[in-house]
């Protein structure tokens, strides 16, 4: 079970770089989805990474207060929108979130 | 009896397998598994047996005429529980219900207390990471900003100290960085003592002050210069200190005791007496154990985990490299944690650098996501830009060292040692440093693998840098052994920064000199391994002076030789071609404890023999060859790889398991056809932004995308120029992505 992007290409880490305060472009993710397991992200003070299933038209949730149950698309492999949301800094940071099918988000 | 057990999940690829699951003396053992990594078991004719072990991999039990065994192993927020092996000889009624912790203790009905160290496993789950940078809105409005100005200062202790100039230099293949400074005043040196905690801060003008980017926090002084000399009658002493970042140096921690982690089910554990030869003792005369710790199921991230986690102090490792099985590691006390772990890492060249307090080691030929640009970069952020296709080595073929299963010979793994030196006043015209890289092929015998029997350098890279960091000059040398263990040659490249006849005379990194070494031995004894010729070929560029004639064709001498002797005249008509030198052959002939020797050089500019020297020399030939070599070679070609190319080159995948060296070693042969790009850019001005790992995509005339890079390693560099503005510089050294 490995995430991939729309070409099939395993993701595994994913660079942004984005000024406080705003939000980065969208990066697609096909992500495969088995019952029990959650879509969730770790836990930072300083962003904050929001997802929502592709073509949903949903609002973007905060996968790390709100981790998504992948039991409604069990044995799917489902496009999700992500993106990373930035607070304010008083110097420039460097943070690493991890994004992670779990079972214990 | 030993039953292995499917549990099947949800999905295909959620199969799991148990590992032994002994039951002395019993049958009739169903099993009925439920969900992904969870079953429940019915001993027949016996009492219940029920075992809930929520995503448990395995769960190696042996029952000796055991009775009524529950076992509830699920421990909060751990997913994935591992207990090792649990023997209970006449268990009865045996409960095990830990809810945390992973001390778990049982109370077997006898009343004996059975202790068991589980060792917790972290599920596989699927992932990703995102690197993000935030810029605070300062930095990123100074950093827009057409003009810049920049500063730099030093903390010790707290103490702010004045500077002239200062470097801070982020090599490749490391993870810290270096900081040299000169100090604007000889007196400062006083408030630097040699305990002094040490801050680096770099400071972009933003028109009202500063914007303060610190660089190193807590570093630590590790060498400290002063020079007293007289200039325009006045005293203008210097000192300057060299810092190194300690905080993210950790990975050149080592363990408090030799330490050998081995996976039991693999290889078997060290014997006592071969642990008490790895004791150490202090000078009290207690004794520092050596310890032997058996991990089941062990895998290269659990090994990265103790290295870089338990012991450097990261708070994590990420790395996109695949998690393959390793059956040992030995982390010592001289060579500690990082140089135990480079030899299962090195054939995936990865990048390493820390972000916040995690480690990361990206393989960085794995693809960006779809619709993900990476920074863009334009001609217009660089002075000067050096994209250089390395030398390309034809070939057809690789030989593949496979480490042999049970061979109860010897087998090798390697490491890599570093060393930098220094010579000048730095920052001046004149300073050098020099960065030497050396591989040490570790042999050591199957029966005792975590003792090194012998050693042999088989690669070693010099780089020459000067004051601007600018790599002035890079010799590899890289060894080779034939399946015997006996030295059969060697190739040497050397690249040296000599001028441009294309450009003037511009000085260029150019390939100077290739030279092959091939070792004979003496096929008629096979069984003695008796060396008899060393052949060497060198090759290299040549000065053709067309203004020049000798006996009717254009002058023609090495272009070291010409550049040396001052004989390079940009104005005339000269140019350079690359092509065979010279042979040097020396044959090796006698016994009994004499041998002749006889050396004869070829030169082929002026065809005709240089030298040639007979001399009898006390001695013998003989080599002693390697016990028993424990590997096996595999001769890989690719289709699609260079027909004409005549060497096979050597791939060692005796760290790793044998599918995974021969996936690598496909790659590293079609590197060796078509090698990944290199990239050296000095930078119109400095960005405070830039780290290693950074991907970019470069444009280059035009608008033409040039490649996709990713950053090994950057220098920036604040001093006061002539006029007594402060002027920054920034260069940077990056690989071409392959995908």
């Amino acid at each position: 079970m490995e995430i991939t992007d729309t070409n099939g290409a395993v993701v595994s880490n994913v660079p942004i770089e984005i000024a406080e305060g705003e939000e980065s472009q969208i990066v697609v993710a096909r992500i495969p989805c088995v019952a029990g397991y959650y879509l969730a992200a770790e836990e930072n003070a300083t962003v904050t990474v929001l997802a929502r299933v592709t073509g949903s038209g949903a609002s973007f949730a905060d996968i790390a207060d709100e981790p998504v149950d992948l039991s409604p698309y069990a044995d799917g492999l489902v496009s999700f929108d992500f993106k990373v949301s930035a607070g304010l800094v008083t110097e420039m940071q460097l943070l690493s979130v991890a994004v992670r099918v779990t079972r214990n988000p | 009896m030993s039953i292995f057990l499917p549990i099947s999940g949800g999905q295909a690829a959620a199969v799991h397998q148990l590992e032994a699951f002994t039951l002395a003396g019993q049958t009739g053992l169903a099993v009925t598994p439920q969900v992904a990594r969870s079953f429940a078991a019915t001993l027949a004719g016996r009492t219940l047996l029920a075992i809930t072990p929520t995503a448990t991999y395995k769960v190696p039990v042996a029952l000796a005429g055991g009775t009524a065994l529950a076992i509830t192993p699920k421990l909060a927020g751990e997913p994935n529980a591992s207990f090792g092996v649990m023997e209970f000889a006449s268990a009865a009624g045996l409960t095990i219900t830990p809810a945390l912790a992973i001390n778990v203790a049982a109370v077997l009905a006898s009343g004996t207390l059975l202790a068991v160290t589980p060792s917790i496993t972290r599920e596989e789950e699927p992932s990703f990471t995102f690197v993000v940078t935030v810029i605070d809105a300062a930095l990123a409005a100074a950093q827009d900003s057409n003009t810049r100005s920049y500063s730099a200062r030093l903390f010790a202790n707290g103490t702010p100290i004045p500077v002239v100039s200062l470097s801070i230099n982020a090599p490749p293949d490391a993870m810290g960085l270096e900081v040299s400074a000169v100090l604007a005043s000889a007196d400062a040196a006083a408030l630097f003592p040699l305990d002094a905690v040490v801050d680096v801060e770099v400071g972009l003008w933003d028109g009202s002050g500063f914007i303060w980017q610190r660089f190193v926090s807590g570093g630590a002084l590790s060498a400290r210069s002063r020079r007293l000399l007289i200039s325009n009658n006045l005293p203008a002493d210097t000192v300057e200190v060299n810092i190194v970042d300690i905080v993210a140096d950790r990975w050149n921690r080592a363990p408090r005791q030799n330490v050998f982690v081995y996976d039991p089910d693999k290889v078997a554990r060290p014997s006592d007496e071969s642990l008490r030869e790895q004791n150490v003792y202090t000078s009290a005369g207690a004794v520092v154990s050596a310890q032997a710790v058996a991990v089941s199921n062990l895998r290269l991230h659990e090994v990265l985990r103790r290295a870089y986690v338990e012991g450097c102090g990261f708070s994590a490792v990420r790395t996109n490299i695949e998690n393959f099985p390793v059956e040992q590691v030995s982390f010592t006390l001289s060579g500690g944690y990082d140089a135990a772990v480079r030899p299962l890492l090195q054939a995936f060249t990865p990048v390493r650098f820390p972000v916040s307090n995690d480690l990361w080691i990206v393989d960085a030929d794995t693809p960006l996501p779809a619709g993900l640009a990476a920074r863009a970069a334009t001609l217009s952020s660089f002075l000067d830009i050096s994209d250089t296709f390395p030398s390309r080595v034809p070939t057809n073929a690789i030989i593949v060292r496979l480490r042999r299963e049970t061979s109860g010979g010897e087998f090798f793994t390697e490491r890599v040692e570093t060393e930098t030196t220094s010579t000048g006043q730095f920052g001046s015209p004149g300073y050098t440093s020099t960065l030497t890289e050396r591989r040490v092929r570790e042999y050591r015998s199957d029966t005792e693998p975590w003792k090194v029997v012998r050693e042999e350098v088989v690669s070693l890279k010099t780089t020459i840098t000067d004051h601007e960091f600018r790599v002035i000059s890079r010799e590899t040398q890289v060894d080779s052994l034939d399946n015997l263990g006996r030295r059969s040659g060697y190739a040497r490249t050397v690249e040296m920064l000599l001028p441009d006849l294309n450009a003037d005379g511009t000085p260029l990194l150019q390939t100077a000199e290739e030279e092959d070494q091939v070792i004979y031995y003496d096929p008629l004894d096979p069984a003695r391994d008796r060396q008899s010729r060393v052949e060497t070929r060198t090759a290299g560029l040549i000065l053709v002076d067309n203004d020049n004639e000798y006996l009717g064709r254009p002058f023609r001498l090495p272009f070291l030789d010409a550049h040396r002797s001052g004989q390079i005249d940009t104005d005339a008509d000269q140019t350079t071609e690359f092509g065979e030198i010279r042979t040097t052959v020396v044959s090796l002939r006698g016994t009994g404890g004499q041998l002749q020797r006889e050396r004869r050089v070829i030169n082929h500019i002026s065809n005709a023999p240089d030298i040639i020297t007979v001399e009898p020399v006390p001695g013998s030939s003989e080599v002693s060859r390697a016990r028993g070599a424990g590997t096996r070679a595999v001769l890989l070609t690719v289709a699609g790889t260079d027909g004409r190319g005549r060497r096979a080159a050597e791939f060692d995948g005796t760290a790793l398991p044998n599918a995974t060296a021969l996936r690598l070693a496909g790659q590293k042969l079609v590197r060796l056809n078509s090698p990944p790009r290199e990239l050296q850019g000095q930078m119109t001005f400095a960005d405070l932004t830039m780290r290693r790992g950074l991907e970019l995509i470069l444009a280059g005339r035009g608008g033409v995308v040039l490649g996709k890079y990713i950053v090994r390693g950057w220098t920036l560099t604040v001093r006061r120029a002539e006029g007594g503005a402060v002027e920054a510089l920034m260069s940077i050294q990056a690989r071409e992505r392959v995908n």
